[in-house]
C-alpha cells in the first residue's frame, strides 16, 4: 500500500511544476508582526514564500485574495507557493493575531525587491 | 482577542454545525451515538494537532495539505454513500447512522483542529484565555442558532420535496468543501494555479460576514478558478445525473420516511 502512495506522490510531483525552480521570498513573524510587511514580487510568475515564525506561539498565514492559509508553528518555517499573479496588491494576515500581523504582497511588472534566490 | 476568537470559531466551527444541522434532519441519530461521535472527533482532533507538526514535514512540507485534502475527499465520498444508502434503499447493507457519525468525526478533525490549535497556543496566557472562552461562548451561540435554523429548513424541504432535497443540499455543501480544499494542493504546488474565471468581490467579499457564511454553505469564493469550478460542477452534477438516471428505481427518494 505504501508503495502505491509513493507512486501517487511521484505522479503528483511530476504533474506539478514544483520541479521548476521558483523565486524565493522570506517573511519572518516576530512579536506577532510580519517582517517585511511588504513583499514586491514579479507579475505572471510563480514565487515561493518561506514564512519563518520566530515567536513561540503558532500563527496562521492567511490571505483571502491569494487564497492561501497555512499554520506556522512556533520557531518553525513553512513554504507557500503563490502566483502567477496579476499586478496589484494582495493582503495577507496572521489569523491568530489579525490586528497586528498584517502585510501586503505587491505584484509589479518590475518587482524584484526582497528576492533572495533566482 | 475576543473578536478574533468569535471570527475564528465561526470560520472553523460553523462547518461542523452546518453539517450537524443538515445531517440530523435526514438521519435519525441516537443521542449517545451523536455524543460519542462528537467526543471521538474532539479526541482525534487533539491527537491530530499533536501530530500536525511532524505531518507537515512529510512530502517536502506538503504532508498537512495532502492529509486535509484526503479528509475532504473522504467527506465527499461519505455523502455519496449516504445518498446511495438513504435514497437507494440500501439501508440493510450500510447503516446511515454510521455514515453520519463518520462524517461528523472527519469534519471535526478537518475543521475543529485549527481552532483547538489556536486555543492551545494561548492556554498559558490567563488574560487571553478569558477572552477566548467568552468568544467561544458567543461563537457557539451563533453556530448553534444557524444549525437549528438549517435543521428546520431541511425538515421543511424534506416534507415538501422528499428525501432527495436535503441530501442535495448536503451534496452541495460537501462539494463546496471539496472545492475549497483544492487550494491546499495549489499552495504546496501539487496542482497548477489557474486564473480566476470571475471576480465577484464587488457583490460579496470573501472577508465579509456573508462571504464567510456562503463559503461554509456552498464553498463560495469571490475569485474561483477553472479547476475549482470544474470540480464543484462535476461533484454535484455527476452524482445527481446518476441518481436521476435510476430515479424510477428509487422510491425512497420521493418518500419522507425516516
Amino acid at each position: 500500500m505504501f508503495k502505491h502512495i509513493k507512486y501517487g506522490y511521484l505522479l503528483l510531483l511530476l504533474l506539478s511544476s514544483s520541479v521548476w525552480a521558483a523565486d524565493e521570498y522570506h517573511i519572518e513573524i516576530k512579536d506577532h508582526l510580519f517582517f517585511p510587511s511588504r513583499i514586491v514580487v514579479p507579475a505572471g510568475k510563480k514565487v515561493k514564500l518561506i514564512v519563518h515564525n520566530l515567536d513561540p506561539t503558532p500563527e496562521e498565514f492567511e490571505s483571502f485574495s491569494l487564497n492561501r492559509e497555512k499554520v506556522v508553528f512556533g520557531n518553525k518555517k513553512v513554504t507557500i507557493f503563490i502566483g502567477p499573479l496579476k499586478p496589484g496588491e494582495y493582503e495577507f494576515f496572521g489569523e491568530y493575531n489579525p490586528n497586528s500581523a498584517r502585510g501586503t504582497v505587491i505584484v509589479t511588472h518590475q518587482g524584484q525587491e526582497n528576492k533572495d534566490v533566482d | 482577542m475576543l473578536i478574533n476568537t468569535v471570527i475564528l470559531f465561526l470560520r472553523d466551527a460553523l462547518p461542523i454545525f452546518v453539517l450537524l444541522g443538515l445531517l440530523l434532519a435526514q438521519v435519525r441519530l441516537a443521542t449517545p451515538l451523536l455524543v460519542s461521535s462528537l467526543s471521538l472527533g474532539f479526541v482525534l482532533s487533539l491527537i491530530f494537532i499533536q501530530q500536525v507538526d511532524s505531518l507537515g514535514m512529510l512530502f517536502d512540507g506538503a504532508g498537512l495539505e495532502i492529509t486535509l485534502w484526503i479528509m475532504h475527499v473522504l467527506l465527499y465520498i461519505n455523502v455519496l454513500l449516504l445518498g446511495y444508502v438513504w435514497l437507494g434503499g440500501q439501508r440493510q447493507r450500510l447503516n446511515p447512522a454510521w455514515l453520519a457519525c463518520s462524517l461528523i468525526v472527519i469534519m471535526f478533525i478537518a475543521k475543529g483542529s485549527n481552532f483547538l490549535l489556536y486555543f492551545n497556543g494561548f492556554l498559558n496566557q490567563l488574560d487571553a484565555l478569558q477572552a477566548m472562552s467568552l468568544g467561544t461562548l458567543l461563537g457557539l451561540g451563533i453556530c448553534l442558532s444557524l444549525a437549528i435554523l438549517l435543521f428546520f429548513f431541511m425538515q421543511a424541504l424534506r416534507s415538501r420535496f422528499g428525501n432527495i432535497a436535503p441530501w442535495v443540499v448536503l451534496l452541495v455543501f460537501a462539494s463546496g468543501q471539496l472545492m475549497n480544499s483544492l487550494h491546499l494542493l495549489v499552495q504546496v504546488d501539487l496542482l497548477p494555479a489557474s486564473a480566476a474565471i470571475w471576480n465577484s468581490e464587488w457583490l460579496v467579499d470573501d472577508e465579509s460576514e456573508y462571504g464567510h457564511l456562503l463559503n461554509v454553505l456552498f464553498g463560495y469564493v469571490a475569485t474561483p478558478t477553472v479547476l475549482q469550478m470544474s470540480v464543484f460542477s462535476a461533484a454535484i452534477c455527476l452524482p445527481l445525473l446518476q441518481f436521476w438516471r435510476v430515479a424510477d428505481l428509487l422510491p425512497a427518494s420521493r418518500g419522507i420516511n425516516r
